[in-house]
């Protein structure tokens, strides 16, 4: 493909995205969705272990306050490349009618939903550090706990957000794919997804702390070794493995591009590419 | 005057009548709607559950394992504040979308008696699943139930949900002018009131980790002080004495916002009719 | 007979961020109960806002309405039991229940008895054809069977004064003309109904309706039967044209008034009728198109239509769409 038409379909993909899920001609509508909504995600599990310990009495564990507020901070890339991914075939195909349109063009949807990635990456990243420093001032200087973040490692820094951001873009493809190929779980795929990953991710908890034999899983799935990664560099004794992180993303990434390829082709052959209505 | 009286009171009767078939009407068209799928009934319990799970491994993990209750009470609830959001409030702009909502405004029914319909279909589907849920979790996570005084229990459900739908029934009114917009603000409100409202822990009294102010006008939330009510009495074993209070401000809200809904449900409509909003999509 | 309608100097304005539409303006209708009465226009022409007024969506920013004596802005509680309301554009209804239940439903919201729903329901599901598919659920129905759906959830409190607006848009032939049989043999079934329906085919129109409005731009152009609209013609011809015009076509086309056309775009040839007072100036025609590069590929006269009038009152340059009867 000619490299300035790829250029330019990514780029105007990425703007309609940026259009789509900004909403920052409605400033109201841009806050609440892009910080208000994720504040109160990344304060509802590190509130809820505060609530606990002072119901039972017990002393907060700084290192593990902070274990949870790192997770559920930094887990916001993924809901937000989860939410986009698991509504945009609802919303392209059957609500706006523009999938089809999308797919006739000589561009694909690949590079259409890469476009539409990009955007949701460039907000997401917006609301998680928005989130995250609210959040820590609430936390520290509003209720008042110490959590022992430093910036001990820049490059780590970076390196795991990277992970991160593969990873959101293996479900930005994965979810996008089932609902292709079916319209019942249009408006619940999203959060099985995301409810899963809570129990199994490392977001607020080692999944290891669910039974010893689920250790594996924290190698397989792209969320764990991201955010360990991540919680080391911010200076918590974590263990971590920063290639294994890399690793488990690139797979998921490299298995949801097969997957989304494989789902389109089937869509299209079974004439569900521009499907609307029940069935 | 005699007979002025008794037509007038023969029409309030016929009117009364009227507006009771309506409510049955649309209660039943909400139940049948649920029970032609039954399957949602199970796939939609388990994305709540799986939040429980997680919140009381949390509890677990940081060893307040007898707080995990307070989850699995806040999953169940969890099912009632998605269905007000979704199933109410922006109820009508699904209606609008179909055309159902033009007939409703020109079907000679008072409108609230179809947001009474909704409200008590979505109360009767939403139940079952709430329970549940409950059962599920409390079944998989071996949470006690400590319930000393079912009446309390009743009281505090019933006037939890009394005052919710109340709340939903207000919301539902005012979004009936608005679009795309309301199906924002209840993206933007879902998960700040999980937050807020103390699904998942305290988040008034003694053990808030929020300000007296903050406190307060969460209490405005019906959800807040109905769940904290139904922890009191189904987890920590408390009876209508002690709580009183929750009991008091869930009559409060449940008397405030029936009829503000209704004034606020006239109000909308003859807004709309004036702005023209009434059956206008895509805002 | 009495009105079954009237709207005295109605107006109404959409203010939206600024910007002002006057969507009707002035409008003066008399509409006389036990007929089917047709607003004729094109888009934006009004005739949605003049049923959303009548039905009691709406409040008249000017003048007022009434139906059945009744003024639509201070009673319409009085009204609602009178009217009911079957829009084409739309598909109401739950889609988890079946047809049968849909209608129960909306009878329910007119407080219609058991017996008496059960009775008329029934009656319903025979005549407008949804045997078949009584106990399918909503959303299985294909297009055809939800628009007659829609027409008997329009029925079931047997109104005086049944709107429809565009009933058969997106239907096909055979769906459309069972639609408009429903219509007409239920406005015959009893001298004290009326039908206010609005469309933009005009041979719908003209079959259907005993009189007619024809609205533009808010305004009421040309009202009366179908024969006195069609008497603005009278006495003149119709040049139908094949033409192939170059380029900037549409600025050719548009300085012949009352034309309108279908286009092929692949080959550039238009389909015209122009309105002529007599057959000779169909010669400055064919040189209107010729000196500008244009070349006329056949020439037929042909005798006026309805359509021609609608062309007549509301302008040119429009692709008409009609159906097949």
């Amino acid at each position: 493909m000619d490299v300035k038409k790829l250029v330019r379909a990514l780029w105007s993909s990425a703007w309609v995205g940026w259009e789509v899920e900004s909403n920052w001609t409605e400033p109201f509508i841009f806050i609440g969705l892009q910080v208000i909504r994720p504040l109160a995600s990344t304060l509802l599990f590190p509130l809820l272990y505060l609530v606990g310990m002072n119901f039972t009495g017990q002393a907060v564990d700084p290192i593990y306050l902070s274990y949870i507020f790192v997770g559920t901070a930094f887990f916001t890339p993924y809901i937000f490349a989860a939410e986009t991914g698991g509504t945009i075939v609802s919303q392209d195909r059957e609500r706006y009618g523009v999938m089809k349109s999308i797919y006739i063009t000589t561009s694909s949807l690949s590079i259409y939903f890469l476009g539409r990635f990009l955007a949701i990456a460039g907000i997401s990243l917006f609301s998680t550090l928005s989130s995250f420093a609210a959040a820590y001032a609430l936390i520290v200087w509003g209720i008042g706990y110490s959590m022992p973040l430093v910036l001990e490692n820049l490059l780590d820094v970076f390196l795991a957000l990277g992970a991160m951001y593969i990873g959101s873009f293996a479900f930005f493809y994965i979810l996008p794919s089932i609902n292709l190929l079916t319209n019942k779980l249009q408006w619940s795929l999203t959060y099985y997804f995301l409810g899963l990953l809570y129990l199994l991710g490392d977001i607020i908890f080692p999944v290891q702390s669910l039974s010893p034999l689920a250790e594996p899983l924290a190698y397989i799935l792209p969320t764990n070794q991201a955010l360990n990664t991540l919680r080391n560099a911010l200076g918590l004794p974590t263990p971590h493995n920063t290639a294994a992180a890399y690793l488990a993303s690139i797979f998921w990434a490299a298995l949801g591009y097969f997957v989304f390829k494989r789902a389109v082709g089937r869509a299209r052959a079974k004439g569900l590419l521009d499907k609307i209505g029940w069935w | 005057m005699f007979t002025s009286n008794w037509w007038e009171a023969v029409k309030l009767f016929q009117n009364l009548r009227h507006n009771l078939k309506a409510v049955y009407a649309r209660t039943y068209v909400r139940v049948r709607s649920q029970f032609r799928e039954p399957e949602w009934v199970l796939t939609e319990s388990v994305i709540p559950l799986l939040i429980v799970f997680a919140a009381a491994t949390l509890y677990r993990v940081s060893g307040s394992e007898q707080l995990a209750g307070f989850a699995v009470l806040g999953g169940a609830m969890m099912a009632f504040w998605d269905n007000v959001l979704w199933l109410m409030a922006s109820q009508f702009y699904w209606e609008k979308e179909s055309g159902n909502l033009d007939l409703y405004i020109i079907a000679p029914v008072s409108k609230m008696s179809i947001l009474l319909g909704m409200s008590l279909g979505s109360i009767i589907n939403t139940s079952i699943r709430a329970l549940l849920i409950f059962l599920l979790a409390a079944f998989v996570l071996r949470v006690p139930v400590n319930i000393a005084d079912p009446l309390a229990v009743f009281l505090v459900f019933t006037l939890t949900l009394t005052a919710l739908y109340g709340l939903g029934m207000l919301m539902s009114s005012l979004y009936m002018l608005y679009g795309r917009g309301a199906y924002q603000l209840n993206d933007i409100l879902s998960e700040p009131i999980y937050l807020l409202s103390g699904l998942y822990f305290p988040t008034i009294g003694r053990y808030s980790p929020f300000p007296a102010i903050v406190q307060f006008l969460v209490s405005l939330i019906p959800l807040t002080f109905g769940i904290d009510g139904l922890r009191r009495t189904i987890i920590l074993g408390q009876g209508v004495e002690q709580i009183m209070l929750h009991i008091y401000v869930l009559l409060a809200l449940t008397v405030a916002l029936i009829p503000l809904a209704w004034r606020v449900l006239i109000f909308m409509e003859n807004l709309g009719r004036r702005e023209g909003r009434l059956s206008l999509r895509w805002m | 007979m009495g009105l079954a309608a009237e709207t005295v100097n109605l107006g109404r304005v959409f203010r939206n961020r600024g910007s002002v539409v006057q969507a009707l303006e002035n409008v003066n209708l008399r509409i006389e109960t036990g007929q089917i009465y047709g607003l004729l226009g094109p888009n934006g022409a009004g005739k949605t806002t003049l049923v959303k007024i009548l039905t009691t969506l709406l409040l008249p920013t000017t003048g007022e309405a009434y139906v059945y004596g009744y003024n639509v802005a201070k009673e319409a509680s009085k009204i609602r039991p009178l009217i009911n309301l079957v829009s084409g554009a739309d598909t109401p209804g739950y889609g988890l229940i079946t047809v049968r239940e849909n209608l129960w439903f909306y009878s329910m919201l007119y407080g219609l008895d058991k017996e008496t729903a059960r009775e008329r329901i029934n009656r319903l599901i025979e005549e407008v054809g949804l045997k078949d598919v009584e106990n399918e659920l909503l959303r299985n129905l294909s297009t055809g069977y939800r628009q007659r759906m829609n027409l008997a959830r329009g029925l079931v409190n047997e109104p005086s004064v049944l709107f429809l607006d565009e009933p058969t848009i997106g239907l096909d032939a055979v769906s459309a003309r069972k639609i408009r049989k429903l219509i007409k043999d239920w406005v015959k079934g009893d001298s004290g109904r009326t039908v206010i329906l609005t469309s933009h085919y005009m041979a719908e129109v003209e079959e259907m309706c005993a009189r007619v409005a024809v609205l533009n731009k808010g305004r009421v152009v040309a009202e009366g039967t179908p024969a006195e609209l069609r008497s603005l013609v009278a006495g003149k011809t119709v040049a139908v044209m094949e033409v192939w015009l170059p380029t900037d076509a549409d600025r050719v086309l548009d300085m012949l008034e009352a034309a309108y056309k279908t286009h092929d775009p692949a080959t550039n040839i238009y389909r015209i009728r122009v309105v002529v007072n007599n057959w000779d100036e169909t010669a400055n025609i064919v040189e209107h198109i010729t000196s500008r590069g244009g070349k006329v590929l056949s020439l037929v006269k042909a005798m006026p239509s309805f359509e021609d009038v609608y062309v007549k009152l509301v302008g040119g340059g429009e692709v008409v769409s009609e159906f097949e009867a």
